[in-house]
């Protein structure tokens, strides 16, 4: 134990016993450093070596995922409305690099940065080293092919760098067809894992973010491609490891036709509104919502500015009316009504009302649109003129809940689509559901106006468009689409008696093509005709005062104005294409709908009827 | 004439049988594995093996001879050997080579002479012999404290000034144990450490931006990955990723694609274990502890004490070269070029090493020499 005490016993021990008892204790201090070693080996090689052999492979090998080319978007004639521009870029590494100054500078020769360029991607790249850290990121300059090829040339000189192929979405419509199409940005990790894990890290991905090109993502997007690249400290490339070809995502060819999508958005012009067209099948020909915003902007990052300016438009441009904005059908539900109370045998065709200027029900009026009334009306006469005072009866006797079953049955209420993010699904209102949703008991008054499409029915004009269609095709269930691929048929029929087709078919006929009919003045005067209800639905309630001082439509304030709409289909002796035009705080659906329509149908007319009448 | 003959056969057998053959072994095998790393690395500079095998016959026929000059001569040339050191060191100032922002070598022609290296063992010596003559109750005395401490200062202050703070601090180090050793009271110990600790933060200022710098990064290395921690993360990666087996012979990447600073020099150690794992780290690590003790043992044989002292120091400048060289490539220790003894690619260093050796086996050899 003596050799513990450093203390040296002077005089009483020999110098060399000194040394010797002193050697010790350092003998104990290189053991006990050399313990210190050993754990610290045991700590890095066998506790710590999973996650350094993971950090040396990210050292020595490249990763990068390749952008795969995007299925190309087609009109139903195979016509390109979407498809992809090569691009050629620089991706690198950040944390390899580690002076950002010396390697924009090494790049001078191949290619001509400016200072604000520069600063711009050195702040980009510290963010990326910051937040995806083992990502590769790409210099977002397009190259030249020349430019690339020449640093594809020179690749063992120029370090750190990889150039790449993608590709950018370009829309050949961008404003037409932004909003059914939709656009494509920059992903987050949580849609990335919904479509496929394999698209995790592929570094200047876009994908979908709405219409088409969201809902069909997982077949256009296609797989990306990878490549394995060994590169030393100075990020110079050694060897490719492995390389998987991307493959292409799988075009998509639309229902949608081209020619009659540009046309219909010219004839929106400034209106805010929707207009689909569909035929009676359910392949949907058109689908405008206006105004619209230009969609290749969004591909690379919209500006703020831009991104703002389009926000704060009252008319609300990036919003998709046709399948995301909710009326009140209005006047445009009426057939539903007449069919439902004659399906159910509530009326028949001869049922016959007298319309003064208004009628009362429980001490509560309600006035007719028609000043004067429509003196003795039927059915055909209602819907022909669109007396508020017979349906108000017809609905009264019909109850909502049956009106709920046949709107049901015709869609309304529900998705037209699956898994159409932006659609919205709108309202059908029973006595269940407001004792559910507004906790409140069904009022009969509420019957009444719903009986005029008023009330808390809220439709979307797909909504709208797919029950005209199923209307004009004879009664039969369809399934509308985008997607060419899918098969058009027929399903249950839900108008079981043709009779009462043929009474509402025919009323819709002289609603337009007979003297005062509400859209008369909108009617197709050749061979083909086509025919439809005007439907106006009020965005507010109409007190008696405003009723007496006659305040007309135009006078108030754009966001008071009734909003206009009109459903209708052609041409009437065989019925094919569906139509629901709908214009924001238009007025009534005569002044502002119905013309619209007729340009559109008179274009439907000449683009799928003029050929074969020529053949 | 026969009867001379075979006394000088004899006697040289003699000599050789009396040579420590554990030390030899060590030497040999430390040497092999050098090589085996060397060549594996792919560094550029192709007669890297060569050169360092070259050094290695070099060093070993300086350690023989070395080794079979008696102790007594050695240690009346002890002083001599560190004036010429000190000479040396003062010639580094005027004619030395700049590299790495330092003043550090001499060109000497056959190869770049680094006399600090050279210091840390010309101190041993130095003090060695200076203790020989001191009894161990005047040991404590002031006026027997002048010339060790000048001894230690001159060197010290000389190296720092290069600048290179690390082979000063290694010398000091070396030095106080030697003064360990002799029974110097522990209270001067006591008040030492404390006036260093008092004059440390003092001294910080008097650091070149890149010495501070290098302390601020071994506080937190990842503070600045690409920068002056990029070192010793590398190195810990490549130690790390080597696992237990290694990744085999030849197959570190972080060596061979240049992400290990200097894996020839001060880095030889992380190219080891990244491609020998923990199983050949520790038998490297056996084999250097097996060399420290083997020296340990020699220094308890000896009879004077200025063979007791020099084994010793020897010992315990192996054990600083491998505690500091291991504790800095795995992150322990700030980065500070020292080198790992034997293995190491660098000349100066290996003379260094083969002569302490030398030393040690004459002390080995003549143990029972009486110096007085």
């Amino acid at each position: 134990m003596e050799y513990f005490s450093p203390k040296v016993r002077k005089g009483i021990e020999s110098k060399s016993k000194t040394i010797s008892r002193r050697g010790f204790v350092l003998s104990i201090a290189k053991v006990s450093f050399f313990g210190i070693i050993f754990s610290r080996l045991v700590y890095l090689q066998l506790f710590k070596s999973k996650e350094f052999k993971q950090l040396s492979d990210r050292n020595r090998y490249r990763e990068i995922k390749e952008v795969p080319e995007r299925g190309s978007i087609y009109d139903f004639r195979q016509r390109v409305i979407a498809s992809n521009n090569q691009v050629y870029q620089l991706s690198i590494f950040p944390r390899e690099i580690k002076n950002l100054n010396e390697f924009f500078y090494s790049l001078r020769n191949y290619i001509n940065f400016d200072i604000l360029e520069i600063n711009k991607f050195k702040r980009e790249i510290y963010r990326h080293k910051k937040t995806k850290k083992y990502q590769a990121y790409i210099i977002d300059k397009k190259l030249s092919w020349e430019t690339i090829a020449k640093i594809n040339y020179n690749l063992s000189n120029i370090p750190y760098v990889q150039p790449m192929v993608s590709y950018e979405r370009t829309y050949s419509y961008p404003e037409e067809f932004a909003h059914v199409i939709g656009y494509v940005a920059e992903p987050n990790k949580k849609e990335l894992k919904k479509i496929s894990e394999n698209l995790l890290y592929v570094p200047n991905l876009k994908i979908g973010k709405n219409g088409i090109e969201k809902r069909f993502e997982s077949e256009i997007i296609g797989s990306p491609g990878k490549s394995v690249i060994e590169i030393d400290a100075y990020g110079k490339q050694l060897r490719q490891v492995s390389f998987d070809e991307g493959i292409k995502g799988n075009n998509f060819y639309s229902t949608l036709d081209l020619d009659l999508q540009v046309y219909a958005k010219k004839v929106l012009g400034n209106e805010s509104g929707s207009v689909i067209v569909m035929s009676t099948k359910g392949e949907i020909r058109c689908c405008v919502s206006s105004p619209s915003f230009n969609a290749n902007l969004f591909t690379y990052g919209i500006s703020n500015f831009e991104f703002k300016k389009y926000l704060k438009n009252e008319k609300k441009p990036l919003s998709n009316k046709s399948l995301s904005s909710l009326y009140p059908p209005g006047s445009t539900l009426k057939m539903l009504v007449a069919i439902s109370a004659l399906e159910n045998n509530i009326v028949n065709k001869n049922f016959k009302i007298r319309c003064s200027e208004s009628t009362e029900y429980f001490g509560q009026k309600y006035h007719c649109w028609k000043e004067k009334g429509h003196g003795i009306v039927n059915m055909k006469k209602a819907i022909k003129e669109s007396c508020d005072i017979y349906f108000y009866e017809v609905a009264r006797l019909l109850g909502v809940d049956r009106l709920y079953e046949t709107a049901q049955r015709f869609g309304l209420g529900q998705y037209v689509f699956k898994n159409f993010i932006e659609e919205k699904k709108g309202v059908f209102p029973n006595t269940k559901w407001k004792k559910k949703y507004v906790g409140q008991p069904w009022y009969l008054g509420e019957t009444i106006i719903a009986g005029i499409g008023q009330g808390y029915i809220q439709t979307t004009p797909i909504q709208l468009c797919k029950m005209i269609a199923q209307i004009a095709n004879g009664g039969y269930k369809i399934k509308p689409s985008f997607n060419a691929n899918d098969q058009f048929l027929f399903g249950e029929k839900i108008i079981q008696n043709d009779d009462h087709l043929k009474i509402i078919q025919d009323s819709l006929n002289v609603a337009t093509n007979e003297w005062r009919g509400t859209s008369y003045r909108s009617r197709l005067k050749g061979a083909l005709k086509y025919c439809g209800k005007t439907g106006t639905s009020q965005v507010r309630k109409i007190t008696q005062e405003q009723r007496d001082l006659n305040i007309k439509n135009k006078d108030l304030p754009w966001k008071f104005r009734d909003h206009s709409l009109f459903t209708g289909y052609g041409p009437v002796s065989n019925p094919e294409y569906a139509i629901s035009v709908i214009i924001d705080h238009g007025g009534s659906g005569s002044s502002k709908a119905a013309p619209i329509s007729k340009k559109i149908m008179s274009k439907v007319f000449e683009l799928y009827y003029q050929k074969e009448k020529n053949a | 004439m026969p009867s001379l003959n075979k006394s000088i056969i004899e006697n040289f057998f003699l000599k050789l049988k009396s040579l420590d053959w554990f030390i030899i072994t060590l030497i040999i095998l430390i040497s092999i594995i050098s090589l085996l790393v060397l060549s594996s690395l792919d560094t550029g500079n192709k007669n890297l093996v060569e050169k360092h095998f070259l050094r290695i016959i070099f060093s070993f026929i300086v350690f023989l001879i070395v080794a079979s000059v008696n102790i007594k001569t050695w240690y009346k040339f002890s002083y001599f050997f560190y004036a010429i050191v000190i000479l040396l060191l003062i010639l580094v100032d005027f004619y030395g080579l700049v590299g790495k922002g330092a003043k550090r070598w001499l060109d000497i022609g056959i190869f770049n002479l680094q006399p600090s290296e050279l210091m840390k063992i010309a101190v041993i010596m130095a003090l060695a012999r200076y203790y020989q003559y001191i009894k161990t109750d005047e040991i404590d005395k002031v006026r027997n404290l002048v010339i060790p401490i000048s001894l230690i200062i001159i060197p010290f202050v000389l190296v720092i000034k290069q600048p290179d703070l690390g082979t000063a601090l290694f010398i000091l180090l070396v030095a106080i144990s030697i003064l360990w050793l002799t029974g110097l009271n522990l209270k001067i110990f006591t008040f030492g450490t404390l006036s260093l600790l008092i004059l440390a933060p003092l001294s910080i200022s008097f650091l070149k931006p890149y010495q501070k710098q290098r302390i601020l990064t071994f506080l937190n290395p990842e503070n600045d990955p690409t920068g002056a921690g990029y070192h010793v993360i590398q190195s810990k990666i490549a130690i790390g990723s080597g696992g237990f087996f290694g990744k085999g012979y030849m197959q570190g990447s972080q060596s061979n694609l240049s992400f290990l600073p200097e894996p020839h020099t001060d880095f030889i150690f992380t190219a080891f274990a990244e491609q020998f794992g923990f199983f050949g780290s520790i038998i490297l690590l056996i084999l250097f502890l097996l060399l420290i003790y083997r020296i340990d043992v020699i220094s308890k044989l000896s009879r004077s004490t200025f063979g007791r002292l020099l084994c010793f120091g020897v010992s315990f400048n192996f054990f600083v070269y491998i505690a500091i060289n291991i504790g800095m490539v795995t992150g322990l220790l700030p980065v500070v070029g020292v080198p790992i003894p034997i293995m190491s690619y660098g000349g100066t260093a290996m003379l260094t090493s083969m002569i302490a050796l030398g030393l040690v086996t004459s002390a080995k050899i003549y143990k029972d020499q009486n110096i007085y």
